[in-house]
Parts: structure tokens; sequence; C-alpha cells
């Protein structure tokens, strides 16, 4: 998905478990600090990333699970 | 020779029971035990709710008999929990422990492995001592109180204490070896067997080398139990490479009978951890006011790493703990009672306590159960 320098993205945890959203593409490469305020999310919970502050392409992971099902990217333009 | 254990008649720290026959028997004298739940499972949580109608259960046959101036006998315990719940678990706010599709189970109780339990026993007096050994395909080292399901003071409760996992989850090792001897009121023992937790295949057998220690001092006289025992697990997370020790200690009362039989047991239970300490403390109880009426309550407060739970390769942090309470209260009657068993309904309301770190997920979470419960004692 894309936004703009500024914005926050919403993370909806739809799933009937607990993620952890954490920035980077995995545990061992941490990156973009505004996806960490999503943090843990119960079943059914939902909470912002921080507004991201340049233009960028930041990938997510939960941290939680080792899984290619829960990454994904935000390009920020 | 069938024997089927009266209501709360043995005491807390002895686990199950045992048949007992003479040493110089030469017949079986078989137990059978078992309890099955069924009903609605309520969890009334923040974001959303969860409903699951299950069964917990389980069903014990052990028989025994005199071989070689001692006794002998064999066990084997059975769930169809891996049928009767949804793969993932049942909905429980802050349980932990286990696995599925290579997640950490966060809110989730696993269902238990159909082969719970299946293994033999040696006893023989030696003296002023009885000499103990165990071969267990299957089995309980000697780590921890009696697993919840053997508990006078839980049998009447659906729920899996938030502390099994600091307490007694060890009651479904793949393979273990005990020993050890008893002096009067005193038992000394010891086990080695595989530390690993059971994988997410609840039908198979999860054997592997036995890489764990563990050892208990249990004393048990007049109703009056105790236990203090130490581990070390190799591996115990499936998903962690890190070992861990553990320590428990507990004490308890039962007072069997037809007049108002009941029983307590209060529990210490921690988990020392590459990630930080985690401790649990639990006080649970059941007595029955009337032959069929019984009440039930089970307090704890227990560290969980909901937080940060799992295994993050190439990344190492301590995990941020949450120090979580529940408080349940609960009501069965027995409305048919047989030389078969018991069949009763009940109902009960647990309220928890949130840590300030967890306040935004969870709010001010009850559950509700509402169940038809038989017991075969």
């Amino acid at each position: 998905m894309s936004v703009q320098v500024g914005q926050r993205v919403t993370f909806f945890n739809n799933d009937v478990i607990a993620h952890l959203i954490a920035g980077g593409p995995d545990p061992a490469h941490p990156d973009c600090p505004e996806i960490d305020s999503v943090n843990f999310l119960a079943a059914g919970e939902r909470r912002d990333t921080a507004p991201f502050a340049a233009a960028r392409t930041c990938e997510f992971h939960d941290h939680s699970v080792l899984s290619p099902i829960y990454t994904g990217r935000i390009v920020i333009r | 020779m069938i024997v089927v254990p009266a209501t709360l008649a043995h005491a807390q720290h002895e686990g199950h029971q045992m048949p007992a026959p003479e040493t110089g028997a030469t017949t079986w004298t078989w137990t059978i035990d078992a309890n099955v739940f069924f009903g609605v499972n309520i969890q009334d949580r923040k974001f959303r709710d969860f409903t699951a109608w299950e069964s917990q259960n389980w069903l014990m046959v052990s028989g025994a008999r005199g071989v070689g101036g001692g006794i002998f006998s064999a066990t084997t315990m059975l769930s169809l929990e891996p049928f009767t719940m949804q793969d993932l678990g049942s909905p429980q706010v802050f349980q932990t422990g286990e696995t599925f599709q290579n997640a950490p189970l966060v809110d989730y109780q696993h269902p238990h492995d159909l082969l719970m339990e299946i293994g033999t026993d040696y006893r023989r007096a030696a003296g002023p001592v009885t000499v103990l050994a165990g071969l267990y395909v299957v089995g309980e080292p000697t780590f921890g109180p009696p697993v919840f399901m053997h508990r006078p003071s839980a049998a009447n409760n659906p729920q899996v204490p938030l502390s099994h996992h600091h307490l007694d989850s060890t009651h479904i090792t793949p393979g273990v070896i005990r020993g050890g001897v008893q002096a009067g009121a005193w038992r000394m023992e010891g086990s080695w067997f595989r530390g690993r937790e059971p994988d997410e295949n609840r039908t198979d057998l999860d054997l592997g080398a036995l890489d764990s220690v563990a050892g208990r001092v249990a004393w048990a006289h007049a109703g009056w139990s105790a236990q203090a025992s130490a581990a070390h697990l190799t591996q115990p997370e499936r998903l962690s490479p890190y070992d861990a020790n553990q320590l428990s200690a507990s004490f308890g009362y039962t007072r069997g009978g037809d007049v108002r039989p009941y029983s307590w047991m209060a529990a210490f239970g921690q988990k020392r951890e590459v990630h930080g300490k985690f401790e649990a403390f639990m006080i649970e109880g059941t007595i029955n006011v009337t032959r069929p009426d019984a009440f039930y309550v089970r307090g704890e407060i227990v560290d969980k790493d909901i937080l940060d739970a799992g295994f993050h390769p190439n990344f190492f942090h301590v995990h941020r703990q949450s120090r979580v309470g529940a408080l349940t209260l609960g009501y069965v009657r027995d409305f048919l009672r047989s030389r078969f068993g018991r069949v009763g309904a009940g109902a009960d309301v647990t309220g928890y306590r949130t840590p300030a770190n967890l306040d935004d997920s969870y709010g001010r979470p009850f559950s509700y159960h509402v169940f038809l419960r038989y017991s075969a004692h």
C-alpha cells in the first residue's frame, strides 16, 4: 500500500489470534520505528503507526510468527 | 476386581489414585477414573468475544498385581480433546503455552494429546523404606504438584489453570524413567526424561532422547500433603533453542468422606528462562456443601510474556513480562449418581486482573463456562 509522508497506517487484527507488528522484513533486521508503535494487537484490536517521517519503503512482519503470510510493505511517497 | 475411587478420597499430592492390591496378590486389581466436561465457553473481551462449544475430558485405566514381593502396576490415560476442541485450542484469556501452526499460543489452551499417559510402576518394601521405580512411554516426571486433572481441589473446574505451564505442564512428557524411596510420610524421587513439550500433532508420540532431569521431595499425612521440586528442561519450547529451569512448591489438604468433603491446594512455581524469571502463585479449592452440591474457586497471579511470546531468530531481547491475575468462582450440582459415576451441571465465572502493559489490548475481561460434567468417582 502507499501513503503520503506524514500519514499514519492503521493495522486491524481481524484474526482469531494475537499478532505483534514490528518494522523491518524480519526480527533480525528491525527498521521503520514508526511501525513499532503498532506492537501487540489482540484479536479484533486496531492501532495506528506513528506518522511516517520520510519518503521510503518500509517492510513489516509479525514478531511472534515466522511466516511470510504475516509480512508486508508500505510505500511512503 | 474393579475399584472406583471415592470422591476426594485421596490426599492431594498423591495424584491419581493407584490400585493397591496385597503384595502377594496374583490377580489384577483395576481402577477406572474419568472426568468429562461438555459445555459452552464464553470469553468476554475488549475487542472481540469468543464462544466455543467444547469438551475437556480424560479417561484413565490402571491395573496392579503382586509381582516378586512387590506391586507391579500399569497405567494408561487418554483424552479425546484433539477431536472435541478446535485445533487452535480452547479460548482462554491470558493462557499461553505450546504452539499452533508454529506460532506461540496466546489466549488459547492447547488440546491435550490423545495418549496422555502409558507406562508401568513397581514398588517393593526394602527394610524400613519402599523402593519406587517407573518407566513411561508418556508420563509424569517428578516435578510439580499432581497435574490439575488429578487434583481433588480442581476436579470440578473445567478450566485449565493459567499457571499450568509453571506447575504441571510436564504431565504428558514422552519418555520418563523415574525412581525413588518412600519412608513413612516422606518420599524422595527423581526422574530422567525428554524435556521438549509435545508437538502440534495431538495423536502421535513425540519420542526422543532423554535429556532433562527433575527431583522432588513429597510429604503426605492425614489428608495434608506437600511437595517441593526442581527440574532442568532441555529446550522445552518447540520454537526456542533455550534450556530452562523450573522450581515448584505446593501444599494442601483434602478431607474425604460423605460429610462436606473439601480439598484445597496452594502452589508456587517459577520458570527460569533466558528471557527472565516467570513466577506463578495459585490457590484453589472445592467443597461439597451437600452431597450433590459443590462450590469451587481458583485464584492465580501469573507472569506471562504475552507481548513477546515466541522465538525471534538472530534477534535476542529479554521478554516483557505481564503479571496477570484471575479469580474463578463456580458451582456444580450432581443430578444423577450411580455406581458408574456421577452426572452434574455447573457454571463458573472468572474475572481477570489486567496489568498496565496489557490494558490497551484487554481491558477488563471476564469468562464464563456452563457445562455438563460426568465423573467416574
